[in-house]
């Protein structure tokens, strides 16, 4: 699918989010902002939907937690109870608290990693994955706002040219894709 | 702008303070003495027990002998109960009857008598009595790591006696009614004389000697258990315990909330934290408790220094003193730290180092409204360091000296960290409770909702601390089982049943579960509903601190400990209220106001 992709850059991150503002109110949809350091609140402003990486953990830590109860039920206590310090694992539920820590650190590994790895993986940024930030200089001192033509076919490209130029940019680029 | 406190306000308050302060008095005076000994031969021991008009509120043991005595005496009449045993009669009957009248008289209550003959087979008194001896047995236990098997093996032989006895309650006279709120029935078990006696005499002896290996003196095993239920087991109405154990409980929680925003703005400053500058004032606020909330602290450490409260007994100089019979090593030996002497130095060092540095950060946040620059922030980062070192010792020996030291034969490394984050935990619930109050009325409009988010931020991690340090309490020394940790838990799973759970599960899952998302940590409704259930479940935190140590079973949550919370409410609402009156509820010139008030999480 061929579309025109805008790239318009900015030095501060201040200015990228009150051009963000101006230019969201004026009806054009912003598809993504690139950015060396999270700004706070540009996500309300171009209207990126609320991660749910957290119901993710959530799910991972539970994950984690029937893993290591399961796990642990069946060594201690079906397949070769001990007697620890005077206390004999006969029964899961009378030796719960020994089994908490456990728990308690295997749900933490679960969560941790399962949301460290769906994250990378969200972004397309595992390690030896391309990088996705159309100008390298993102990274460092350039705030890149992206706008797609596709996504304000209410305007024309001469319109959208037009309203960016007049937000606080220091450069724009077009990009074709096919 | 400042906060006006409308008299409307200040009505509510004092509205608060003064039903707390006449439940409190209901309650107080409807207070009753739980436990009276005495002992009336080498062998024999009069045990005046807790008869509340209520049975419901009984334990177990308490309400079979209540039960047992109330077959032949109507429950009203009962307010107190004398439970004697004797094997051999030291008086005659009259004579007994004298002097416990004389006694009695002078301590205004009336005495009502039920006799049960010594050739009687009835079952009833008899189960009674073995029930009783349970209870004071289970007390001696309870009491003592004093050694004393002499005592026990003493209690045993008077179960047998008991148990081969037959009884019947014979001439039991009716009790009349009489005015006075106190009334005492008085039980009477003899046990006949011969066989058993003789038995008894054995076994008495051989008590006696065990006695004498456990202490060297000459006390017989009756006058040592007298001493271990009088001192350790017993309450009289002279000391109040309940009363004073709840004053500390409540000095301690509300003191805490002050301590727990002062721990908070050091470590703001220390931090050099941006997030919190708009809600600085209320933490300022909150802190001008500190030095009224000390005042009923050192209210309840004055008396349990002078004796007239018996919360702390290590305060009692007799226990290491060697010669005395209330020696007791393991207190001895920690008398450099649970001593008069180090106790007192170190409050002058708790309430000075607290209620100075309450004092300096609130001087320094005043100051730099009218002065404005960089230089307060960085002196108060250096402060603001060097007060959270401080607070890192003294928060933890403070709570080993004031709330640890109950159960002084109890001990535990984690416990001054334990009481640090109920302290922060309670301190962040009343941050966020007051904030919400004065948007309420109409302040704090620059609050924002990502304010509110951060703080509920914190309401959830640090309630997820304290879980974890309960825990990590509990698991220790659960999984080593040594008896000296135990005896802590023992008291509050038997005495207290499931409070202590109640207080861990609601303390970790109701901020766990509902506190999780986001859209609750922003939620007025939310961290409200949630904020209150905490705040009276860690003040139940508290309770169950210090109640285990001070009354032991005879707790309850009635008139009196209601009463004296709503009093300390009222009276920290109007501390804290008064305060905000004193200063703009916004700072000026800090150096992150600006980027504070454009929070955004």
């Amino acid at each position: 699918m061929s579309d025109t992709i805008i790239y318009a850059m900015y030095d501060d991150d201040d200015k990228v989010v009150n051009a963000a503002k101006k230019l969201v109110k004026e009806g054009v949809h912003v598809n993504e902002v690139f950015s060396p350091m999270p700004i706070h609140g540009i996500d309300d402003v171009i209207g990126v939907r609320h991660t749910r990486l957290g119901i993710a953990a959530f799910l991972y830590g539970l994950t984690g937690l029937m893993l290591a109860t399961l796990g642990m039920k069946y060594f201690m206590i079906d397949d070769w109870p001990m007697n620890i310090g005077g206390k004999p694992n006969f029964s899961y539920l009378e030796n719960l608290p020994a089994f908490i820590p456990i728990t308690f650190e295997f749900t933490v590994l679960c969560a941790a990693h399962g949301m460290s790895i769906t994250y990378l993986l969200r972004n397309k940024t595992l390690p030896g994955m391309p990088a996705q930030n159309p100008d390298p200089r993102t990274t460092d001192d350039r705030f890149v706002m992206e706008i797609r033509q596709s996504e304000n076919g209410q305007f024309s490209s001469d319109q959208l040219h037009a309203m960016i130029q007049s937000t606080d940019i220091v450069e724009i680029d077009e990009k074709q894709t096919k | 702008m400042n906060f006006q406190f409308t008299s409307k306000f200040k009505n509510v308050t004092f509205i608060l303070m003064g039903v707390g302060l006449v439940l409190f008095i209901l309650g107080f005076l409807s207070e009753k003495s739980h436990l009276y000994v005495t002992p009336h031969s080498h062998d024999s021991i009069a045990l005046l027990q807790k008869n509340s008009a209520d049975p419901e509120s009984l334990n177990y043991d308490e309400q079979l002998v209540f039960k047992e005595v109330s077959d032949g005496v109507s429950e009203e009449d009962a307010d107190l109960l004398l439970v004697e045993y004797y094997h051999e009669l030291p008086y005659t009957v009259e004579e007994l009857k004298s002097k416990i009248n004389e006694a009695a008289k002078e301590k205004e209550i009336t005495v009502t008598y039920k006799e049960f003959s010594s050739h009687s087979n009835h079952g009833h008194a008899d189960h009674g009595t073995h029930e009783v001896d349970h209870h004071e047995e289970s007390h001696a236990d309870e009491a003592t790591t004093h050694e004393d098997h002499a005592t026990e093996e003493s209690h045993e032989d008077h179960s047998d006696d008991h148990a081969e006895e037959e009884h019947h309650d014979g001439n039991a006279e009716e009790a009349s009614k009489h005015d006075d709120h106190h009334e005492l029935v008085l039980l009477m078990y003899p046990t006949a004389e011969g066989d058993n006696h003789d038995h008894h005499e054995g076994n008495a002896e051989e008590a006696e000697s065990g006695h004498h290996d456990a202490h060297g003196s000459s006390h017989s095993p009756i006058e040592t258990l007298t001493h271990i239920i009088h001192d350790e087991g017993s309450f009289t109405d002279s000391h109040h315990s309940r009363s004073w154990s709840n004053l500390l409980v409540n000095g301690f929680f509300f003191f805490g909330i002050g301590l727990g925003a002062l721990f908070f703005i050091g470590l703001q400053y220390a931090t050099e934290s941006g997030w919190g500058v708009v809600t600085k004032r209320i933490l300022e606020g909150i802190t001008a408790y500190i030095p009224v909330g000390a005042i009923f602290l050192i209210i309840v450490f004055i008396a349990g220094s002078m004796g007239w409260n018996h919360i702390w007994h290590w305060m009692d100089p007799e226990v290491s003193n060697p010669d005395s019979s209330h020696y007791d090593a393991i207190i001895a030996n920690k008398q450099p730290f649970l001593g008069q002497p180090f106790f007192w130095i170190m409050n002058v060092v708790y309430f000075g180092a607290f209620i100075i540095s309450a004092r300096i950060f609130r001087k320094r946040s005043l100051q730099e409204d009218i002065e404005g620059g960089t230089k307060i922030h960085f002196k108060n980062y250096v402060f603001g360091a060097i007060f959270l070192v401080l607070f890192g010792y003294l928060s933890s020996a403070m709570s080993w000296h004031w709330i640890m030291s109950i159960d002084t034969h109890w001990f535990s490394t984690l416990f001054g960290w334990y009481c640090f984050s109920g302290i922060w935990i309670s301190g962040i619930i009343t941050i966020l409770l007051m904030i919400f109050f004065l948007k309420g009325q109409g302040y704090l409009e620059f609050v924002n909702e990502s304010h509110i988010h951060d703080l509920g931020k914190w309401l959830f991690a640090v309630s997820i601390l304290w879980s974890y340090l309960f825990f990590s309490q509990f698991m220790l020394i659960w999984y080593a089982d040594i008896p000296e940790e135990v005896t802590y838990y023992i008291a509050r799973f038997t005495d207290y049943k499931y409070i202590l759970w109640i207080v861990f599960a609601i303390n970790l899952l109701l901020p766990l579960v509902f506190l999780m998302s986001r859209e609750a940590k922003r939620s007025r409704q939310a961290i409200v509903i949630i904020g209150c259930v905490l705040f009276v479940t860690h003040w139940l935190d508290v309770f169950i601190m210090v109640m285990p140590g001070t009354v032991f079973d005879h707790w309850d949550i009635g008139v009196l400990e209601v009463g004296m919370f709503l009093f300390f409410v009222g009276l920290f609402i109007f501390v804290v209220l008064r305060a905000f009156t004193k200063a703009p509820l916004l700072v000026k010139n800090h150096p992150y106001l600006d980027e504070n008030l454009h929070q955004h999480t």
